[in-house]
């Protein structure tokens, strides 16, 4: 999906190098490692949830909503990223850090009684002991962040600054594979395009300890699995993603591809799953946001949209989606260059309070870039 | 009696004029030659103490810049850490700790000339949070600096080899050159200030994988999460030394630097002995000096007290004195000092960074602090010698001054008390070379030493009354009535001569033992590089202009030398590095076999080395090295604990042979038995044989065809490395030749000033000698023989205190700082032409005096009377 725009931009060029050339991805070789993605391959589950070493950029995405026994709200997202960087088979190096691939992750956390946003960073390449994302089955890490598949489950762990998350995810539907077969069209270029496979509804237990105090959780999480070369088109400015929650057991997806003055493309898409896990595409022409308010950020400065209403009149949503707290934005100076806002939001019947489900909501390309590493 | 007195002003600052400056301007030889005997013990010590802070600062700095902000770094205690010890270091990130991996290595920038630099290979990724770093060129694709062939270089290194981005830079490591690329160019900030500049930085795998070290690493640095409490940062180290894996030591990254200051401590510290000797030379002439100049001025003293000067006062002057010679013998000494301290440098130096920064220029750091030091302990050491020639002058009374000779008659009652505890000091110097080192320094070493040059000079007095009883008649017979009268000069004025035969003694005693002591070194090492240097060629790995090489050849490089026609048989040494209880040592490997059939290695135990070396590969037994056998205390049939990858293993020791080409000392093993414990290939260094027929010279020349364009490698003919060793071994003594020159000069000098104070002061007698019919060439000939009779007594007591000295700095000193056993070797021929000219130098400085006594107005003289 989009977001695979934020894995390519961590590749560390700017972010207007990637959306202008994409030169390092036309450059890949006959015989190098990086292959175009073959349409009539089709995907099998659980090997298809793991590493794709042939694509470029990769990422696996964790957003959810949780709920302690007391009543507390947390919304968290946990994300794995991994870019090539390295054209190359493996056996042309010889080091085991030989930099194949970056691994990024952003672990944040949304406490929406205290209206407070944290988020953590990390950044490792090939190496030992830090990261590394298997091939045969869902099993991504950084280093004692992770993200696993046992036995049609998931299993989630991160930490930061005293905060944990350990969840075990249960899917109540099957893999969704968003476009056709699973196909993402993300611009006008043969390239521009990647698989994009979810597992849209997740139930989710486990624990959430601060403070050294440990509290049950449960709730619902949504996981989102891209790869390819990483190209999102030559005029995209950035994007805006939404994934809901229905309270009816339906969950929608929309992104938004923005143009160079910030208007939807053609290329904007979306997909509404039905209770029973049926896939229905959305096209371009089947939906519109209204952005309803702005939030300007103190951090970065760039302004955001901050309250919109989706409409999907073919499935018959209308749905206003609300920000839970306004600065959930992450600048992520220490690993990439990106900055952008991901975060948990409330759905509601549009101008009234009456809920329709929750939702979580990323938008980039509103503010710029940072360095790398060691290197400033 | 005050100043405030009309007319006779006697207080402390009216008695500087006639007793101090008058007689120094008057006196401006000995003036000369007292400030420059303190100058030249003061330069000594600030020279070396300079050279040694230098090279300390520049090495430690280079530590500093390459540690950034690490708490604690993880090292190999032997040939590199297994990369899996990030894995089980892995909980310190979630301690909020960061882990900074790294490979170092050492690289010369073109094989026959380049520039050595230190090369740096990390992780740009984790290293932010280690080291800092600035781009002055930004790459121009960020991620090109993970490509095989990256390089990034310091502004500083760029500028000196005309780089720039894009540009290609060679790099020789273990005689292969790579190219590289550079990337980019760094300021001088942070870690691009290491080593002066001279250091690239790459990627870890790059780095890994050009330098033969896939699979391994250099160091780790682990960055500790910030506000830890000094118990917090000791419970961490512990933890990360518990969680290693065996082979590797974690610490402070200063630890570093407190192993090379290990290191070059025992050659500072003897070197700065050397220095305390020459200041002990100057400490006598000042004491020399202002002895004579109280016994000179004994009038002048009388009759200021007569005045009403005050015992006080007159001896505020003479301290005074000795101050003011203290203060400007210091500053000249300081001076002297910053210049011979750019020698001194390349000396210690050469050793330090050999070994541990081959890249390193150290710069000359001009310590205030050094400086101040070594002027205080000159103007200390010369206050502390007029304090007692001070006391004499204070102690003189107004009725005694007209009489000289009942001083001397005092000095005379003083000889046996002074010859008795003369003889306990000998004692002592001798229970002094018994103990052990003291720190690994050889403290009674020095003691002894000193104890003995103490010793001697006390005896003089002794010495000089019994040769001249003995020594009367036959002179008589010999040399007539001038001997007489020389031999009644010498006793009459012994507190005079006597300090100048100490002088002289104590001069050519320091000369003797270091000329013996140097002498037995290098026969010792030239036979021992004769039986040893018993192959023809020796390659070792281009290192630019570097002396020494680093790196390790590879394999194929050996097989490719081995397969050359004329090639007999080939010797791969493979070492590295390794510490015992934080003392560091090297393990090292050849083929025993090839030893054995060979016999080249002398045994300290004078086994026969083909015998002890097949039995030792037979039985996997390892070999040390003397100075590892001194450093360690560890005897024939003792097991040894060696660091491998899978834990300490202990190895018993077969033999111990000699080794003067380090003194860290080595344990050796079979080449096969050392690859079994650690999996390292390549040599350090190779020995080659040729067959019978074939020239070194043509060997060589055949396996420099045969590597050409593949390997690039130092080949060298056993005649070459031969050279080269004794002219390392020549280079690293120069300075203590330099030394003993200037000792020996001053005290030839100091003769000369005794002499002509002795016949100033004799005028009246010489007068009366004169108004008896003595004629002047008398005079003249019985000044010479009291010249030829303080040389020769100076030169015999010189040669014996000289001879137990260099027995002393051979067994004891030379033995605990660096356990090298060096067998006696007098240079006779060098000591007797060394006697001979110092006698001849005495003589001469007799010269003048002669006159002046044969040129004595005899009326003038005695109108004195």
């Amino acid at each position: 999906m989009l977001r695979i725009a934020i894995a390519a931009a961590f590749t560390l060029f700017t972010f207007k190098e990637i959306l202008a050339s994409d030169s390092r991805i036309e450059s890949t070789k006959a015989n190098g490692r990086f292959k175009p993605l073959d349409p009539k391959q089709s995907l099998s589950f659980p090997r298809d949830h793991g590493s794709h070493d042939d694509a470029r950029v990769e990422w696996w995405y964790v957003t959810g909503h949780l709920d302690t026994r007391s009543g507390k709200r947390i919304g968290y997202q946990l994300t794995f990223f991994r870019t090539g960087i390295a054209d190359e088979p493996r056996s042309a190096r010889a080091s085991a850090f030989a930099a194949r691939d970056l691994f990024l992750a952003h672990f944040a956390r949304t406490d929406v009684q205290a209206g407070t946003f944290r988020f953590a960073e990390r950044i490792h390449r090939t190496g030992v002991g830090a990261a590394f994302a298997r091939e045969d089955r869902l099993c991504v890490a950084n280093e004692d962040w992770r993200l696993e598949e046992v036995g049609g489950q998931l299993v989630l762990f991160a930490s930061d600054g005293g905060e944990e998350i350990s969840l075990v995810l249960t899917p109540e539907k099957p893999p969704v594979l968003h476009g056709a077969d699973g196909l993402s069209h993300k611009g006008p270029e043969s390239e521009a395009v990647s698989r994009y496979v979810s597992l849209t509804r997740l139930n989710s237990e486990g624990w959430w300890t601060r403070g050294g105090k440990s509290e049950a959780v449960t709730g619902l999480s949504w996981f989102d699995h891209e790869w390819g070369p990483g190209s999102i088109g030559k005029d995209t400015t950035g994007w805006d993603w939404f994934a809901l929650h229905l309270l009816d057991g339906r969950d929608l997806m929309l992104y938004r591809m923005r143009g160079p003055a910030g208007s939807p493309t053609l290329f904007s898409a979306g997909t509404l799953v039905e209770k029973d896990g049926r896939a229905i595409p959305i096209g371009a022409s089947d939906f519109t946001i209204e952005e309803t308010a702005r939030w300007k950020s103190p951090a970065s400065g760039a302004s955001y949209p901050a309250r919109w209403v989706l409409r999907v009149p073919r499935a018959g949503v209308a749905a206003e989606v609300v920000p839970l707290v306004k600065d959930q934005e992450l600048v992520t100076g220490k690993s990439t260059r990106v900055t952008y806002w991901e975060g948990a939001c409330d759905v509601t019947v549009p101008g009234s309070s009456i809920p329709l489900g929750r939702a979580y909501v990323e938008m980039t390309g509103y503010a710029g870039t940072g360095g790398l590493g060691a290197f400033r | 009696m005050t100043a405030s007195s009309p007319g006779l002003r006697c207080g402390f600052r009216s008695l500087i004029g006639p007793l101090v400056l008058r007689p120094a301007t008057k006196d401006r030889l000995r003036f000369l030659l007292t400030v420059s005997g303190i100058a030249v013990g003061v330069a000594t010590i600030a020279a070396i103490r300079l050279a040694n802070a230098s090279v300390l600062s520049s090495f430690s700095d280079t530590v500093d810049f390459v540690a950034g902000k690490a708490g604690i770094t993880v090292l190999a205690d032997g040939p590199g850490i297994p990369e899996a010890a990030l894995e089980r270091l892995a909980w310190l990130r979630r301690a909020g700790a960061t882990l900074a991996p790294a490979i170092t290595e050492t690289a010369a920038a073109g094989a026959a000339d380049g520039e050595v630099v230190e090369v740096l290979g990390i992780d740009p990724l984790a290293d932010a949070a280690a080291r800092e770093y600035s781009f002055a060129s930004e790459a121009s694709d960020i991620l090109s600096i993970f490509e095989k062939d990256s390089v990034l270089v310091t502004s500083v290194f760029a500028e000196r080899n005309h780089l720039h981005p894009g540009d290609f830079l060679p790099l020789v490591a273990g005689g292969v050159e790579r190219r590289f690329r550079v990337a980019a160019v760094l300021r001088p900030t942070g870690a691009a200030r290491a080593a002066s500049g001279s250091i690239v930085f790459m990627d870890l795998a790059v780095a890994q994988e050009a330098f033969g070290k896939v699979g391994r690493l250099d160091r780790i640095d682990v960055v500790l999460p910030p506000g830890l409490s000094g118990d917090d940062r000791a419970r961490f180290e512990e933890e990360i030394r518990a969680s290693l894996p065996p082979g590797t030591t974690a610490g402070r990254p200063e630890r570093r630097t407190e192993t090379v200051d290990r290191l070059v401590r025992a050659f500072r510290v003897n070197l700065s002995a050397l220095g305390l000797i020459a200041l002990l030379v100057g400490m006598y002439f000042v004491y020399n000096t202002l002895s004579i100049s109280v016994l000179r001025r004994r009038t002048d003293i009388g009759t200021v007290r007569a005045l009403g000067a005050s015992k006080r006062s007159v001896f505020a002057v003479f301290l005074a004195e000795g101050l003011a010679l203290g203060v400007l013998g210091s500053a000249a000494g300081t001076a002297l000092g910053v210049a011979l301290a750019k020698g001194a440098l390349l000396l210690v130096g050469g050793t330090a960074t050999e070994l541990y920064l081959p890249s390193a220029h150290p710069a000359l750091h001009l310590d205030p602090l050094v400086l101040l030091l070594a002027f205080t302990v000159g103007v200390a050491s010369s206050v502390l010698s007029a304090l007692a020639p001070a006391l004499e002058a204070a102690g003189v009374e107004p009725a005694a001054t007209m009489r000289h000779g009942s001083v001397e008659a005092a000095r005379r009652r003083r000889t046996r008390p002074l010859a008795l505890v003369g003889s306990a000091l000998l004692v002592l110097a001798f229970l002094a070379t018994r103990p052990g080192p003291l720190n690994g320094l050889p403290l009674f070493g020095f003691v002894s030493v000193f104890l003995i040059v103490s010793g001697v000079s006390l005896l003089a007095p002794a010495v000089v009354t019994f040769a001249a009883a003995r020594l009367d008649r036959p002179a008589l017979r010999l040399f007539g009535v001038e001997a007489r009268l020389a031999r009644a000069n010498l006793t009459g004025s012994l507190s005079r001569t006597s300090v100048a035969v100490a002088a002289l003694t104590m001069a050519l005693a320091m000369m003797v033992s270091v000329a013996v002591m140097v002498g037995s070194f290098r026969t010792t090492v030239a036979t021992w590089v004769g039986q040893t240097l018993a192959s023809d060629l020796f390659l070792s790995p281009a290192s630019g202009r570097s002396g020494p090489s680093f790196g390790r050849i590879p394999d194929e490089a050996i097989d490719l030398v081995r397969a050359v026609p004329g090639v007999d048989d080939v010797d791969p040494f493979l070492a590295f590095s390794a510490t015992r209880n934080g003392v560091p040592f090297t393990v090292g490997s050849g083929l025993f076999a090839f030893i054995a059939k060979h016999g080249n290695l002398p045994l300290v135990d004078g086994r026969d080395t083909r015998v002890v070396f097949t039995e030792a590969l037979g039985k996997d037994e390892a070999m040390i090295s003397e100075p590892f056998a001194e450093k360690f205390r560890v005897k024939v049939g003792e097991l040894v604990e060696l660091p491998t990858d899978r834990g300490p293993v202990q190895v018993r020791v077969a033999g111990i042979y000699t080794d003067y080409s380090n003194d860290r000392g080595t344990v050796t093993l079979d080449r096969a038995h050392f690859q079994r414990l650690w999996s390292l290939a390549g040599a350090s260094s190779v020995a080659v044989t040729l067959k019978d027929g074939v020239s070194p010279e043509e060997g060589a020349r055949r396996v420099a065809a045969a590597l050409r364009g593949r390997f690039a490698l130092r080949v060298r003919t056993n005649a070459t490395l031969r050279k080269i060793v004794l002219r390392i071994f020549d280079r690293t003594f120069a300075v203590t030749y330099a030394l003993e020159a200037v000792a020996l000069a001053v005290a030839v000098l100091g003769v000369f000033n005794t002499l002509t104070a002795l016949v100033l002061e004799r005028r009246r007698e010489i007068g009366l000698l004169r108004v008896l019919g003595t004629s002047a060439a008398r005079v003249k000939r019985a000044i010479r023989y009291e010249a030829a009779a303080i040389g020769g007594l100076g030169a015999g007591l010189g040669a014996l205190a000289g001879g137990a000295m260099s027995l002393v700095l051979v067994h004891v000193i030379n033995r605990q700082s660096f356990g090298w056993t060096i067998a006696m070797h007098t240079p006779w021929g060098f000591l007797a032409a060394a006697l001979g000219l110092v006698l001849l130098a005495t003589l001469a400085a007799a010269s003048r005096p002669a006159s002046l006594a044969a040129a004595t107005d005899v009326a003038a003289a005695l109108k004195e009377e």
